[in-house]
């Protein structure tokens, strides 16, 4: 899927609710409250930290293509939605094969070690003991040499070509594809290509190419923990977000958990009480157990939940009117827990547009 | 006695890096530094400085602390000295992640070389780690620097006088370089708080390479001369060139004339310029049309043409980019296609970066009111180098004197660029100017020496045959195949 494809598709999903920015921090995979409750409400997280180093030069070019294509427009206060046009394009999108919620931008990690074992396995079976690595990263090149002393000690050249070979065969994915994917890789006397150089050959373009090349790590890398084949195993070690929750709400709720409020733990941790609002939101979409009922009211939480649904809206702005009486905290959190509870609204099929995502995507 | 130490510096040499004798001037040096004297060397391009500050730790034991300016160079000569099979190197340096890094102080120790830039000498917690070493000696690697951007782009190179000052016992140091005039020197043995440094100095000069100036009206007529010529004659070779958009015009105008180049610059992601690199040291490149991001401690032994799309800021920076070429001994060329118009250009580019008076004394008002430095620079819309500057130079000279020395940093620009364009401007042998520009003549003149003395291309270049043709791209299965030899 090209990259306009994905911006419309994830546009699709926050239908008028948003603006543009919450499609660039989605992508690049920005740990704020915001970013992450709007891919929890909107099904979005096959995209989250797709693109990590996401330029916003690249993203704004994409996004003034739809607008001049006709397929999205901005309405007055900036929410951007799709054109008639645009659904249609939308509706007839592949599903995406993302999954950028459980490796967060970590397939890069693994990509590297993959490319930086090829390239010293074929060296050294060509009899050359010297070459410029292709990762400079100091802890690639540790995993590697671990590897070395490990995994690959007992495998010969062949077999750590087939299994590369059959792990991709494995995955169905088609074979310019794949083509495409493994330019990417170096060898004696014979470099990788670099992203331009892939562009003029293929006529894909740069921004075309690095998605679809996430997209087949992901996919490859899905494919991998199904399979277990050893060295493919080794090379995805730690790659797999282990936990949802980021770093700083970790500890939060390490807190909280052992008994902490939340201006104590403001105070302890010496955080903005907003950034404190901010992890418990984060804490409340992840964990099935949170005790909403501690911060709202049965009733008030019914309430939201009922008029959420009559107005096909998740938008903050539009809730508080309805209840001047809540805080946007108390809001986002009972929106938090919307649909996770008895009574679940339910969730739709993974990946189609223009529809909350399944949380099958979730770790 | 003597005769000893020169029969054990032989087979250590041998042993260490396989080579048979030392070449020009670097014997000397590694004697001095054995001697635990601070040491001056000022040897060509290609000359072998690396191995000055490489073999002496073989006699000495400890850890050698090489301080390197820039974090590209530093990657590349930990890089080499890894493909040589030394394990005991590391690089400190901000790229690292915090684990790695951790990694590193913790075994400190162990290392036979440790890198490091001026910047992370000055935090306190790895300063002490490092105090704690046996340094065996303390390296300055393309020391000029010190004094090129010392005083405004590096204001933590000039820290690095600081840490020496605190140091107990200091061990020696050695400073190298390729371009040093004697004010240069001067400021070297000054900022390295050198003691009576013993001094070996040899002229910039490359006599494999010869020197070629061409004057043409503006971008276009140089565009024109490098598709042209490089039709006719063949690389391997680099052009210099001003901005990331002229490096990347140029190399798709190339590219389209099936002449294999690649464009080189800060802008790209770090694994593109590794592959672009592996392609050129591979041959699979023969062009790369390159920003100064490239080049430092670069070390593809046959590269024959070096050309400059635009007039370089400094004297020093001209002769390190055309002391890429011919580090094999073999014949080579350097060009220089000058137009009037590059000398405003230059003039601007260098000074940019620079804050204005008037902006360190809003700066230094600011702070006075309580913002912090970086706030003030925020407000001020200062980039990251030049708050960089501002800060060094407040914290030392306060507000006024600081202001003032922003102009002094300006003229000192001004003034360098000024002498290469009357470099460029030419008249009469190039070689004499350019190594008159740091205060030495040549010692002869080569047969292919310059333009202005008379160039045959023939001796020089060789002619280009066939046009090369780019490989498609490859079916992934066969790929495979290839990269593991079958
Ligand atoms: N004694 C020697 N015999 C043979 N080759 C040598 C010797 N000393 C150094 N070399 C080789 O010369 C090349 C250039 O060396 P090096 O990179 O140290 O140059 P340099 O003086 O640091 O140049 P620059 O100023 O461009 O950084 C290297 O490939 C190195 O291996
Ligand atoms: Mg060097
Ligand atoms: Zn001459």
């Amino acid at each position: 899927m090209s990259f306009d494809d994905i911006l419309l598709n994830i546009i699709s999903r926050l239908d008028g609710e948003r603006y543009k920015h919450a499609a660039f921090h989605l992508m690049k995979g920005k740990r704020s409250g915001q970013t992450l409750q709007d891919t929890e409400y909107y099904g979005l997280h096959p995209f989250f930290g797709m693109l990590p180093s996401l330029h916003a030069k690249d993203f704004d070019l994409a996004y003034r293509r739809l607008l001049a294509s006709g397929l999205i427009t901005e309405k007055e206060d900036g929410t951007v939605f799709l054109s008639e046009a645009g659904k249609m394009r939308a509706a007839a999108l592949e599903p995406v094969r993302l999954n950028g919620w459980v490796y967060r931008g970590m397939e890069q990690l693994f990509f590297a070690r993959l490319a930086l074992t090829v390239q010293t396995v074929s060296h050294l079976s060509a009899g050359d003991r010297t070459f410029m690595p292709v990762s400079a990263d100091p802890s690639v090149q540790r995993v590697v040499r671990n590897l070395f002393a490990t995994v690959v000690r007992g495998m010969n050249p062949k077999e750590i070509a087939v299994e590369i070979r059959n792990g991709l065969e494995s995955t169905g994915m088609e074979d310019a594809r794949l083509s495409r994917f493994l330019a990417r890789l170096s060898g004696k006397g014979m470099s990788g290509m670099t992203w331009h150089q892939l562009s003029e050959l293929s006529g894909l373009s740069e921004m075309d190419l690095k998605v679809e090349y996430v997209e087949t790590l992901h996919i490859w890398l899905d494919v991998i923990s199904e399979q277990q084949t050893p060295l493919l195993v080794a090379l995805s070690q730690g790659v797999r977000a282990e936990s949802p929750l980021t770093g700083s709400a970790k500890k939060t709720d390490e807190l909280y958990r052992a008994g902490m409020g939340m201006e104590e733990i403001a105070e302890r941790r010496n955080l903005k009480m907003s950034t404190i609002e901010d992890h418990f939101v984060e804490i409340a979409i992840n964990d099935p157990a949170f005790p909403l009922r501690k911060f709202a009211a049965q009733e008030d939480i019914e309430d939201v939940r009922s008029e959420a649904a009559r107005l096909g809206t998740r938008k903050l702005s539009v809730l508080k009117k309805s209840f001047p009486g809540l805080s946007y905290f108390q809001l986002r959190l009972i929106l938090a827990r919307l649909g996770k509870e008895d009574g679940s609204d339910g969730h739709d099929n993974p990946g189609k547009p223009g529809q909350p995502a399944e949380t099958g995507h979730r770790i | 006695m003597d005769m000893t130490i020169r029969e054990n510096l032989d087979s250590l040499l041998k042993r260490v890096t396989g080579f048979d004798e030392f070449r020009e001037g670097q014997e000397e040096v590694i004697r001095s530094v054995i001697r635990g004297r601070d040491t001056i060397a000022v040897l060509p391009t290609g000359a072998g400085k690396s191995l000055c500050y490489q073999l002496p730790v073989y006699a000495l034991g400890g850890t050698v602390l090489i301080v390197s300016p820039l974090l590209s160079l530093m990657e590349d000569q930990v890089a080499q000295l890894k493909m040589k099979g030394e394990k005991r190197v590391a690089a400190l340096n901000s790229y690292l992640a915090p684990k790695e890094r951790a990694d590193v102080l913790a075994n400190l120790g162990r290392y036979r070389y440790l890198f490091t830039s001026p910047e992370m000498l000055v935090q306190p917690h790895i300063s002490d780690r490092i105090k704690r070493l046996r340094l065996a000696y303390i390296v300055a690697d393309e020391a000029h620097c010190i004094s090129q951007w010392g005083f405004d782009f590096r204001p933590d190179y000039l820290r690095m006088r600081e840490w020496l000052g605190t140091l107990a016992e200091r061990p020696p140091v050695l400073a190298l370089t390729a371009t040093a005039s004697e004010k240069a020197i001067r400021d070297i043995a000054d900022y390295l708080l050198m003691e009576q440094p013993e001094l070996f100095i040899h002229p910039p000069d490359r006599p494999n390479i010869a020197m070629e100036l061409l004057r043409l009206h503006g971008r276009e007529e140089k565009t024109e001369w490098i598709l042209d010529n490089l039709s006719r004659w063949k690389g391997p070779g680099i052009i210099y060139v001003q901005s990331r958009k002229r490096a990347e015009e140029l190399a798709d105008l190339l590219s389209s004339r099936r002449i294999r180049a690649a464009a080189f610059h800060a802008g790209m992601e770090n694994e593109d310029r590794i592959l672009v690199q592996q392609q050129f040291l591979n041959g699979e490149l023969e062009w790369i049309c390159a920003t100064n991001a490239f080049g430092m401690g670069i070390n593809k032994p046959d590269i024959r043409w070096i050309i400059h799309d635009h007039l370089p800021a400094s004297a020093a920076q001209y002769i390190q980019e055309i002391g890429r070429a011919g580090r094999d001994g073999g014949q080579s060329l350097a060009t220089l296609l000058y137009a009037e118009s590059d000398a405003d250009t230059a003039a601007f580019i260098a000074v940019d970066d620079l804050p204005e008076p008037e902006t360190v004394r809003f700066i230094g008002a600011c702070v006075e009111e309580g913002l912090t430095i970086e706030e003030a620079g925020e407000r001020a819309g200062l980039s990251e180098t030049a708050l960089r500057v501002v800060r060094y130079w407040l914290g030392r000279l306060g507000t006024e004197s600081a202001a003032t020395q922003m102009e002094r940093l300006a003229e000192a620009k001004r003034k360098e660029i000024f002498s290469m364009v009357r470099f460029a401007e030419g008249g009469g042998c190039i070689r004499s100017k350019a190594l008159g520009l740091f205060g030495y003549s040549p010692a002869s003149r080569p047969d292919q020496c310059c333009s202005e003395c008379g160039l045959v291309p023939e001796r020089i270049l060789t002619g280009r045959t066939t046009a090369g043709n780019t490989p498609g791209l490859l079916d992934w299965r066969e790929r495979i195949d290839r990269l593991f030899g079958f």
